[in-house]
């Protein structure tokens, strides 16, 4: 602390330091100074919370949307379903809009237009991730479903058990497998996306960087302090994902 | 018990089935041959509605399995069907394959089914072999287990679609072996295969279709002694 | 991105324009009771955020005093500059409060969009930039200049110099990190802005330019409720009493 006010005041001053002493002065008044580490803490703790929502969300959505457009290419010719059809055109406009823009606009449209009246932004931020992630993760599903062995299908069938079950219990645990990696890709990406709730006013991360930022006006330190704690957690996740992987993997080789 | 009226199937252009009729009766062994290409495996196929005829009506036990308004689910539970390629769910130990089924479908309690299934498989000699996955089996083994889960919805008929084809030779035997039995206990099967042997052996009728056309059955003494056809003469001449 | 966001805001004006609802009373607001304001706090020392992530400077100082006068409680709602004019056009925020110039080109422009209140302080554009350069308003055309994106400053040195001597940052931290960095030659941006920079970094230089004087004032949601007037009312009373030249002055001398 004192070495922190001396050396400041040095910078202040014009005087010259030497890079250590620079670099000691930027790190503290960014990261320890007044405790400002906890404020980081705090915007981890929304980044945290948005990712998951914004997961739940989009694999719940991600699954509904690759189910229902697979379950109607399967049809039967002669069977068409009608409820099934109108799902279809609804979720390939929906996958076909979010894909096409851009997440900063969805975030826009999101936060003033649909629920202008909402100011809980870290909600709003994760709903819109959410169901941005959503047309990722239903295409990502879609392919995996898609690279099953139609056999496997058939099997399933032949046994008297009906589309649905087929799906549930042997389809989309193959597929899931399969597809693992691009979703974990995915997640990643997803993570690093709350970052761009900041611009609405969502509290995570970044925003509690900018804060700093405003305080101390230098900006490297609080963004480079940031970037490691993403990289922190996308390790942290990456490792999680490979022993949930390895775990799948288990009915494969013994 | 399975009436086959007027069966034609066309992929595209392309007719694969060109009205073929055939009546299977309860407890009879049917084995289908013929070259590849001839739409055996179609015509099996046809029978539990994997594929959809073109036209035609295959009728089941005196419902008529293309009729709409059935419930294909509830017929194909009185038809087991075993795949060349033995389709085992890989994600499942081989007790959950064998079992899903019955459970699913409120055929048997999760009980029930459990002891169904250990009993079917120590019938083929695999019962260590429940808590194992598919990719720890040999060829021989996963059809032996394909067949248990076949017949452990206890079903009316079972459809056979090539059972050996993709089997080392070594392991042909051992497969052949519960066909053989399962007919000799009066099970209602309709087989395509290219074992001669096992047609000439167990079935009760021989079929031969060559390109999309029924052109000769009867009994296997009538087929493989004195077969009348000449596609059928010349190919046999080749097989055998 | 300007654009479509206008197109966005004409769209979602009429919808929004549903629920605003007049009471009959001299003035409403959004929330009933509360005064909210959108504001970009990264614009030292009209607004920036402290360590506790309480919006201070001389607006929100400003903005207390109002909503004092009025009898409303104030709430700041912190998000980036763009997304601050956005909220007040579309009806989140009753107000934006984030150094809104009210005078010129720009003001008429943005006039569409929201209501001015009266103009509380007026500043001009200045240069800052490392001391020993010779930077001045005849040479300004030969340099990088960098300025906070949708400021004035962007605007002036755009039309004056191309957009391909004009670097523009989202935040004036990011501009000044280039600065120190020297990406950009100076930066061109409010004098009072620069004075509070000037005090953190003795290295640097400010130069006045000759463009027009422009004022401050905040911007109201357009709506027919009288809370402009209000605020018009509250805001003359504290700059006849001299309020607002003492925060000016108080926030000036930090």
């Amino acid at each position: 602390m004192q070495q922190f006010d001396a050396w400041k005041a040095l910078i202040t001053a014009g005087e010259p330091v030497s890079l250590w002493q620079r670099f000691y002065v930027y790190f503290y008044q960014a990261f320890i100074y007044k405790d400002r580490w906890q404020q980081y803490l705090n915007g981890v703790r929304t980044t945290l919370y948005v990712t998951a929502v914004a997961l739940l969300i989009g694999i719940i959505l991600g699954l509904l949307v690759a189910v229902v457009r697979t379950a109607h290419d399967q049809q039967r010719p002669g069977h068409k379903n009608i409820v099934l059809g109108f799902l279809n055109g609804v979720f390939r406009v929906y996958v076909t809009v979010i894909r096409g823009t851009p997440m900063m606009v969805q975030l826009m449209i999101m936060g003033f237009v649909i629920f202008s009246s909402s100011k809980d932004f870290a909600m709003v931020g994760a709903l819109t991730l959410g169901i941005n992630s959503g047309a990722y993760t239903a295409e990502i599903i879609r392919g995996g479903l898609m690279s099953v062995d139609a056999g496997q299908m058939e099997a399933g069938r032949s046994l008297g058990l009906n589309y649905t079950d087929t799906m549930r219990f042997i389809i989309v645990p193959q597929a899931v497998k399969a597809i693992l990696p691009s979703l974990g890709n995915e997640f990643i990406v997803l993570l690093k996306d709350t970052s761009l709730i900041s611009v609405i006013g969502g509290k995570e991360l970044i925003y509690a960087a900018r804060g700093v930022i405003s305080r101390t006006y230098e900006a490297m330190f609080p963004f480079l302090g940031a970037a490691f704690i993403y990289l922190l957690l996308v390790m942290l996740f990456t490792w999680l994902l490979g022993i949930f992987e390895r775990r799948l993997r288990a009915s494969d080789r013994r | 018990m399975i009436d086959v009226k007027n069966l034609t199937k066309r992929f595209g252009d392309l007719l694969v089935l060109d009205d073929v009729s055939e009546h299977i009766d309860k407890g009879e062994c049917v084995v289908v041959i013929g070259p590849s290409g001839s739409g055996k495996s179609t015509f099996l196929r046809c029978l539990n509605l994997l594929e959809i005829p073109t036209s035609g009506e295959i009728v089941f036990g005196g419902v008529s399995m293309t009729d709409p308004k059935t419930d294909i689910n509830l017929m194909r539970q009185k038809m087991g069907m075993v795949f060349q390629h033995f389709n085992l769910f890989p994600n499942m130990t081989i007790l959950n394959n064998i079992t899903l089924a019955p459970v699913r479908t409120k055929k048997l309690t999760k009980a029930d089914a459990e002891a169904k299934a250990m009993d079917l498989l120590a019938r083929v000699g695999l019962q260590d072999k429940a808590g194992s996955y598919p990719a720890q089996l040999s060829g021989g083994q996963k059809q032996r287990v394909a067949i248990v889960r076949a017949l452990c919805m206890e079903p009316e008929v079972l459809l056979f679609d090539e059972p050996t084809s993709a089997l080392d030779p070594e392991m042909v035997g051992e497969v052949l072996d519960v066909m053989k039995r399962l007919a000799k206990q009066g099970m209602t099967m309709v087989v395509v295969t290219h074992e001669m042997g096992f047609a000439r052996e167990v079935a009760h009728r021989v079929v031969f279709l060559d390109g999309g056309k029924l052109l000769e059955q009867g009994t296997p003494q009538e087929i493989f002694e004195n077969p009348q056809n000449e596609r059928l003469r010349s190919f046999l001449a080749k097989v055998l | 991105m300007k654009k479509l966001i206008a197109l966005l805001a004409v769209l979602a004006l009429s919808l929004s324009l549903v629920s605003a609802v007049a009471e009959g009373t001299s003035f409403t607001t959004i929330e009933p009771g509360k005064l909210t304001y959108a504001t970009s706090p990264d614009f030292p020392p009209f607004e920036s955020r402290d360590d506790d992530d309480n919006v201070i400077g001389i607006e929100p100082d400003i903005m207390a005093l109002i909503g004092e006068k009025l009898g409303l409680t104030v709430e700041a709602v912190p998000m980036d500059f763009t997304s601050a004019l956005l909220s007040a056009q579309l009806g989140k925020t009753d107000l934006v409060v984030s150094g809104v110039t009210a005078t010129g080109e720009k003001a008429e422009e943005r006039k569409i969009w929201f209501d001015f209140t009266d103009i509380y302080t007026s500043i001009q554009q200045a240069i800052v930039f490392k001391s020993g350069k010779d930077i001045t308003m005849d040479n300004l055309g030969q340099q990088t200049i960098g300025v906070q994106a949708g400021t004035t400053g962007q605007d002036l040195t755009e039309d004056d110099f191309g957009e391909d001597h004009v670097v523009a940052y989202d935040t004036y931290s990011l501009a000044f990190q280039a600065l120190l960095n020297d990406q950009v030659d100076c930066i061109v941006l409010d004098d009072a802005v620069g004075k509070a920079y000037l005090a953190l970094h003795p290295e640097l230089t400010m130069v006045q330019t000759t463009y027009d004087v422009e004022g401050y004032a905040f911007g109201v949601y357009k709506q027919d409720t009288g809370l402009l007037e209000a605020i018009n009312g509250a805001l003359k009373e504290l700059m006849e009493e001299g309020v607002v030249d003492e925060i000016i002055a108080k926030w000036m001398a930090e």
